[in-house]
């Protein structure tokens, strides 16, 4: 490898080559892909893509640049694609993609051939691997170091500071992300949110006396942090309205005794056909996680399911005012797929 | 919700001829249409006059009639066959409008049939306009300020009082925007709203706020009952707003738009789609402001269209499989994704590359015509192409268009100052991305590219990366990271040696990738590929994993359809994949037309979408290692491949490249009809305007000249003077250097007679004889042919049958072949011999039951003819008569001389099939769309030399009654011969009361104008023939069709006397 290749070193020893892209060094992480046509700003931003290196299966990105760059900083991992558009067009364009990584010390990479990168995760499964640029290149050495690398998930992020809503009725306290279409969804129907992170302790959100809960999406392995499972159990006691998206779905699951486990392949894109027994429908929805929901007990009962691989999608749940979806429904105003779901958890406010 | 119980036979009503705006897309989604019913065992009867479909093959429907698509011959068809129901929207404008007349009437209900598909209120709220309007208010989806006129008064009065120039007119209820334009001014508006009122059925325009250089954003999504709704597809035109989407250059997916914006306009796509409450596929496109938020909806087609089929090829959904299976009751979420085979049609696709459609347009045959671009579509076809860059793709798509370039640059601009770049940037046709790059290459700057054309910065810049990558490559470095820089945007490496000087010293061979639907995230098993250059070569992959053991055949595709190349030969393709297949072979298409049911990906074992390029052709070659070629089923741009393919050793199935080659190079032709002892018009080989002229006079008048290169009638004129032989070589000169001769040969006006023959070598057999109406000197293909011959003796029948026979064995044709005969004082001379398949395989297939390309197939493959049942020489007629009817484009192409001659001008065409002739000549002018009007006007205008033969035609017409005026010429020969004929003034004599105005007026129904030069719009002859066109009028340019029409109309018969017949009994 020369000096001003970059490699993508997969755990089985997989190698990519290309050319550095963002910044210089070394990223190591789940590589997974994403087969989103746009979208890739809030990508690089999702918390839930905290810590991951994150390939875009669609062959030319930041061809609108960068759009309102400074709202959120970037929280992937790494970032691999085909090829970085070099003049982005966009009449709301701040600058180049390249900038924002370089920026955001994101390690990345391209000129990669994504299509057979997807080919090969799809076949083997979502596998650790490492973005390398520079010089010193130690294929077996970068191998050992991966080999013995384990996700370290990133410490708890920030709660968001939501904004006062005037007038509001009713609180919800929102645990995990808070996102700006969130936040106008709750302003639309008067409910004031409390945000707090995930490992705020379950008395000090209950003080607040919350009309209902939103336990929304997060980072990474729902299983890896127990006292998170034990604070939503202690949270459910008050038979509080529960709302779960995404991490918020799972962790929930889990407070409930059910089995989470690790896909071999995660559902991120903008595509992902949800079924819903209840109403008939089909949803076209996006989805960004790598674990699932198992096995479902008697207590709850499956609400969607995903119409390729006919995983868990969403559930309800007989004994507890709860409910739950491992997609993200849609926040931004006028779509009417599955932002019903929202107004759902806010009409159970009501009864509260 | 599964199939519904109460349907049992459905009503397919197909799209018609092919003209522009409405082509060849029709067939591919009629055909899956077809099969999708079928599949589910329903039974099938199919409308449509078109012969040259697929979707009219015997396999494909219970029931089919080829019969002209009106509205009393479909209840006619509904009284006979009795369908429960009928599908509306897979049969194009045509189908849709159809449908929606028979729901109306309340025709379908009283006759127990259901209406499928898009229902009457979800097509009224899409198609009219004011309807429309409301419903994007009611569900807040902006439009465009219009309004809704039905008089050129009331369209002034809000232009003028209200919203401003400039405006777009568009009438209501025409297909491909006919008759529309945008209006810069009054005296525009006045003509565009005038001729739009004229030409929508119901006499109705829209009147627009003009939004030229928006974005023009498409979405393809379809629907069903329950109400779930996908876009399958998001496309952005490079062309903003102001062209017709199917004159742009479209890329998929749309590429400069933020999640914001794409949210936006997908949302309004499903709103628009719930509200109209479709049911199956629907375009909605849409008008972006490039720096805001702000758009409209320009447009919704509640149906399959050019668009959808665009983006099933794009994608790999199939869009018109799953609208007809929700027509049937199916819903998405119980359809399999027939790509994957293990996911369900409920899903949106993402793709993993980029796709370029580039229109084909006819101004290489219409050296005349407007090439201006506006709201008017005037593409005959498209190519589409795939690569993992736009470059590449842009590039491929370049190259596979077949207009003799492999890059942006056009030569002519390459001589003209910088300053005519820069002006001509502001003129919207169809050579603009020409000097869009050549403005680039100039320096001129992306802004000012921008200002003039409102091309997004985002196309110029890619544009742009071409252009300094050909720079390096001038500047002769062509290293290792250069070279393979421009591979993977797509050059060729003979572009590259042209372009740097050097050849390079590496060649890399391209590797393929998938279309499959998901961006690889699942498994797919869809057979369908496209070339870049990366290491993994999915293709390979695939072809090693099945493994068939079958030996493998690819059968190259024709490319964009054209004038002179047309559906047929993707008829011819298809069938000949089917029969390989049939016979155990695996059958490979190479082709890159988006709108053909050969690029479907279950047509044949493998689909490569590419250019048909030699290098293109050697990529796959290097992956499939094929047993063999086929290449005379894909017209000109497969024949081409040949001597290639031939020079590879690449064995060809069927006739030789040798043989081809003796067909295509006169003196060696020469050669073979002397070894034959068959005549041929004499004629002779010319390189100056003397040598013409000293040959022609020696021929004597009137001579055929046409260029040596040239193919399928182009450039070919017919002169009668001296005069008009200076002006072809002068026209010439401009067009070819000199080391290109011209052939002079002498024009014989006799009987053209037609004959297609499959030939395994030894034996021969001739489906049938077909005359021509028009006599020689009308190309074949815009000529009336009937089947079987009326007029010649059995003693010429023989001689024609012994001399095609001839032909086949001294040309060692295996497989096809195509002659064309002209009987000239009882003598029989050859014109040309194409041993390929040819535009009349398919209609004679049909009629006489024979499946020619099936039976060439298995001769290819070495089975001998006498064996396959056909029995060999002439086949016996069946009792049927057919008339092939052209059908022209000629009111979307502005400026062009509707003049038949030597060189071919029809988009389509229509066929009646009777058991008499006349009978068969009525169904297909009907079908042709003339009106066969019984009382009215006819103006006539012939040449001199066509005076005296035009007496006794113009007394046919004057028998029936009907007045007739001729200008001052033609009517003092036929007021001498006792005629009576008003004197019509020409424009200069008389500017209120002329021929034009004649027409204007209404009083006249037929034209028959027949000049001794044409093409230049200015001459009287051709106005005449244009305001025809404009009024809507028929108008005959051959005494030989007007004489056919005076006899037809002699007979008093018209559509309600003609018998229904259904060509599967045949």
């Amino acid at each position: 490898m020369n000096e001003n290749q970059t490699v993508l070193l997969l755990a089985d020893g997989t190698e990519f080559f290309g050319k550095p892209m963002g910044a210089a060094g070394k990223a190591v992480g789940t590589v997974v892909f994403h087969t989103g046509m746009v979208g890739y700003q809030e990508n690089l931003v999702s918390p839930s893509n905290s810590g991951l290196l994150l390939a875009q299966t669609f062959p030319l990105i930041g061809n609108y640049g960068v759009i309102d760059g400074k709202s959120a900083p970037v929280r992937a991992g790494g970032y691999i694609v085909r090829e970085i558009c070099a003049s982005p067009s966009n009449y709301r364009c701040e600058g180049k993609l390249e900038d924002f990584l370089r920026d955001g010390q994101v390690v990345g990479i391209c000129g990669v051939d994504t299509r057979r990168l997807t080919r090969h995760i799809r076949e083997k499964g979502e596998m650790t691997g490492m973005i390398f640029s520079g010089s010193g290149y130690d294929r077996e050495a970068l191998l050992e170091e991966l080999s013995g690398w384990h996700p370290v998930f990133a410490p708890e992020m920030q709660a968001a500071r939501p904004a006062e809503v005037p007038g509001a009725k009713k609180t919800a306290a929102v645990l995990g992300e808070f996102t700006p279409g969130m936040q106008a969804l709750f302003a639309r129907r008067q409910v004031q949110p409390a945000c707090f992170g995930w490992d705020t302790p379950a008395e000090e959100i209950l003080r607040l006396k919350p009309d209902g809960l939103l336990l929304s999406d997060g980072i990474g392995d729902p299983t890896a942090f127990p006292g998170r499972v034990k604070q939503v159990q202690a949270l459910l006691e008050q038979e509080l309205p529960v709302f779960g998206i995404g991490l918020g779905h799972q962790l929930l699951a889990l407070a409930k005794g059910m089995e989470v486990c690790r896909m071999k392949c995660g559902h991120r894109g903008a595509n992902q056909p949800v079924y819903c027994p209840v109403d008939g429908r089909t949803y076209i929805t996006a989805q960004n996680h790598g674990f699932v929901v198992k096995s479902v007990h008697d207590g709850g009962e499956i609400r969607f399911e995903n119409a390729n691989d006919h995983t868990v999608e969403g559930l309800s749940y007989r004994d507890i005012p709860a409910f739950s979806v491992q997609f993200l429904p849609d926040t931004m105003p006028g779509t009417q797929s599955t932002s019903y779901l929202y107004d759902e958890f806010f009409g159970l406010l009501g009864e509260g | 919700m599964p199939l519904r119980n109460d349907i049992k036979r459905v009503l397919v009503i197909g799209s018609g001829p092919i003209v522009i705006g409405q082509a060849a897309e029709f067939d591919y989604a009629g055909t899956q249409a077809c099969r999708a019913l079928r599949e589910e065992g329903l039974e099938v009867v199919l409308i449509n006059s078109n012969p040259a479909t697929i979707m009219t093959d015997k396999a494909m429907a219970d029931k089919i009639y080829v019969e002209p698509l009106t509205l009393d011959i479909v209840k006619r068809v509904i009284e006979l066959e009795k369908p429960d129901s009928v599908i509306s929207n897979l049969g194009g404008q045509t189908g849709l409008t159809l449908s929606m007349q028979l729901a109306k009437e309340g025709f379908l209900e009283s006759h127990g049939v259901k209406l499928l598909g898009s229902l009457p209120e979800t097509i009224d709220k899409a198609e009219d306009r004011q309807l429309f309007k409301d419903t994007m208010e009611s569900i807040g989806e902006p439009c465009i300020p219009s309004k809704v006129v039905e008089t050129l008064e009331d369209a002034l009065d809000y232009v003028n009082q209200e919203i401003g120039y400039p405006v777009i007119i568009r009438p209501a209820f025409t297909m491909g925007g006919s008759g529309g334009g945008i209006a810069q001014d009054e005296a525009s508006l006045r003509e565009i709203a005038e001729a739009g009122l004229r030409l929508s059925p119901i006499t109705q325009i829209l009147v627009e706020k003009c939004i030229s250089g928006w974005k023009e954003i498409e979405f393809e999504v379809i629907r069903d009952r329950k109400g779930n709704a996908i876009t399958v597809c998001s496309m952005e035109n490079l062309d903003p707003v102001g062209i017709h989407t199917g004159d742009s250059i479209v890329v998929a997916p749309a590429v400069t738009l933020s999640p914001d914006e794409y949210g936006m306009l997908r949302t309004a796509a499903l709103n628009i789609v719930h509200a109209l409450g479709v049911e199956g596929g629907c375009n909605c496109q849409f008008a972006l402001h490039p720096e805001s938020r702000e758009y409209a909806v320009i447009e919704v087609n509640p149906r399959v269209s050019r668009s959808s089929a665009l983006a099933s090829k794009a994608t790999g959904y199939p869009i018109a499989k799953v609208a007809s299976k929700i027509a049937i009751g199916y819903t998405l979420d119980e359809i399999i994704n027939a790509v994957t085979g293990t996911t369900y049609a409920c899903f949106e696709p993402a793709i993993d590359y980029f796709v370029v459609k580039f229109p084909r347009w006819p101004f290489d045959k219409f050296v005349y015509a407007k090439r201006t671009l506006g709201t008017q579509m005037k593409a005959t076809g498209e190519v589409m192409s795939i690569g993992t860059s736009f470059e590449q793709a842009m590039i491929k798509a370049i190259r596979g268009a077949e207009l003799k370039l492999d890059t942006l640059n056009l030569p002519k601009l390459a001589e003209k100052p910088d300053d005519e770049i820069d002006s001509l940037l502001s003129d919207v046709d169809d050579e603009r991305i020409f000097v869009v790059f050549e403005a680039l290459k100039r320096g001129i700057p992306i802004e000012r590219i921008h200002e003039a054309t409102m091309i997004d910065e985002w196309f110029l810049s890619k544009l742009n990366n071409l252009v300094e990558l050909e720079r390096e490559l001038a500047s002769g470095r062509l290293d290792e990271e250069l070279y393979f820089r421009a591979k993977n945007w797509g050059y060729l490496d003979s572009t590259l040696e042209r372009l740097s000087g050097k050849k390079p010293e590496w060649h890399r061979s391209a590797a393929f990738k998938m279309v499959d639907t998901c961006a690889a995230e699942h498994a797919a098993q869809t057979p369908y590929f496209y070339s870049t250059f990366d290491e993994e070569n999915e293709a390979a992959e695939f072809i090693a994993a099945q493994n068939s053991g079958k030996k493998k055949v690819i059968v190259f595709g024709a490319g964009p359809i054209r004038i002179g190349q047309g559906i047929e030969f993707d008829y011819c393709c298809v069938h000949c994949v089917w029969a390989l297949k049939e016979h155990g072979y695996e059958a490979v298409i190479v082709n890159n037309n988006p709108e053909t049911v050969s690029t479907d990906f279950d047509t044949g074992d493998r689909l490569y979408f590419d250019p048909l390029t030699f290098e293109d052709v050697q990529n796959i070659l290097d992956t499939e290692k094929p047993d063999a070629c086929v290449v005379q089923f894909g017209g000109q741009t497969a024949i081409k491949l040949t001597r290639y393919l031939d020079q590879i050793g690449m064995p060809i199935l069927g006739t030789s490249a040798d043989s081809i080659d003796a067909a295509e190079d006169r003196e060696r032709f020469d050669q073979v009809l002397e070894n034959c002892g068959i005549p041929r018009p004499e004629g002779d080989t010319v390189f100056t305007p003397e040598e013409a002229l000293a040959v022609a006079n020696r021929l004597g008048y009137p001579v055929l000249l046409r260029p040596s290169y040239v193919l399928g009638g182009q450039n070919m004129i017919i002169a009668y003077t001296d005069h008009d032989v200076v002006e072809y070589m002068g026209i010439i000169a401009g067009q070819q250097n000199n080391e290109n001769p011209v052939l002079i040969d002498k024009y014989l006006m006799g009987t053209e007679v037609e004959v297609d023959a499959i030939c395994d070598g030894t034996d021969y057999l001739i489906p049938g004889i077909m005359e021509h109406i028009e006599r020689a000197g009308v190309h074949s293909g815009d000529s009336i042919s009937v089947y079987p011959a009326q007029n010649l003796s059995q003693q010429l029948m023989a001689r024609i049958v012994d001399y095609t026979g001839r032909l086949a064995r001294e040309l060692k044709v295996v497989g096809l072949m195509n002659v064309q005969y002209v009987v000239y004082n009882n003598e029989i001379y050859v014109i040309e011999v194409n041993p390929r398949s040819s535009r009349t395989v398919p209609y004679i297939s049909k009629v006489t039951n024979v499946p020619m390309v099936d039976l060439a197939t298995r001769v290819m493959l070495g089975e001998r003819l006498r064996d396959l049942g056909y029995g060999i020489g002439l086949y016996p007629h069946g009792g049927h008569v057919a008339v092939k009817v052209p059908i022209f484009s000629f009111e979307k192409l502005h400026d062009v001389d509707t003049q038949l001659g030597p060189e071919m001008k029809s988009t389509g065409e229509v066929l009646g099939i009777a058991k008499t002739f006349e009978e068969a000549l009525l169904k297909g002018l009907i079908a042709s769309g003339s009106s066969l009007k019984s009382s009215g006007g006819v103006l006539i205008t012939v040449r001199d030399s066509e005076k005296q033969e035009v007496i006794q035609i113009a007394e046919k017409f004057e028998e029936l009654g009907f007045d007739l005026y001729a200008t001052s010429g033609t009517a003092n020969v036929l007021n001498s011969n006792m005629i009576a004929t008003s004197v019509v003034r020409k424009v200069s004599e008389d500017p209120d009361n002329n021929f034009l105005t004649l027409l204007d007026s209404g009083k006249v129904d037929y034209v028959i104008s027949t000049s001794p030069n044409g093409r230049i719009p200015a001459r009287d002859s051709v106005k005449i023939r244009r305001k025809a066109v404009e009024r809507g009028l028929t108008c005959l340019t051959s005494l030989d069709t007007a004489n056919a029409v005076a006899e037809i109309l002699a007979t008093h018969k018209n559509a309600k006397d003609i018998t229904l017949i259904d060509i599967t009994k045949i």
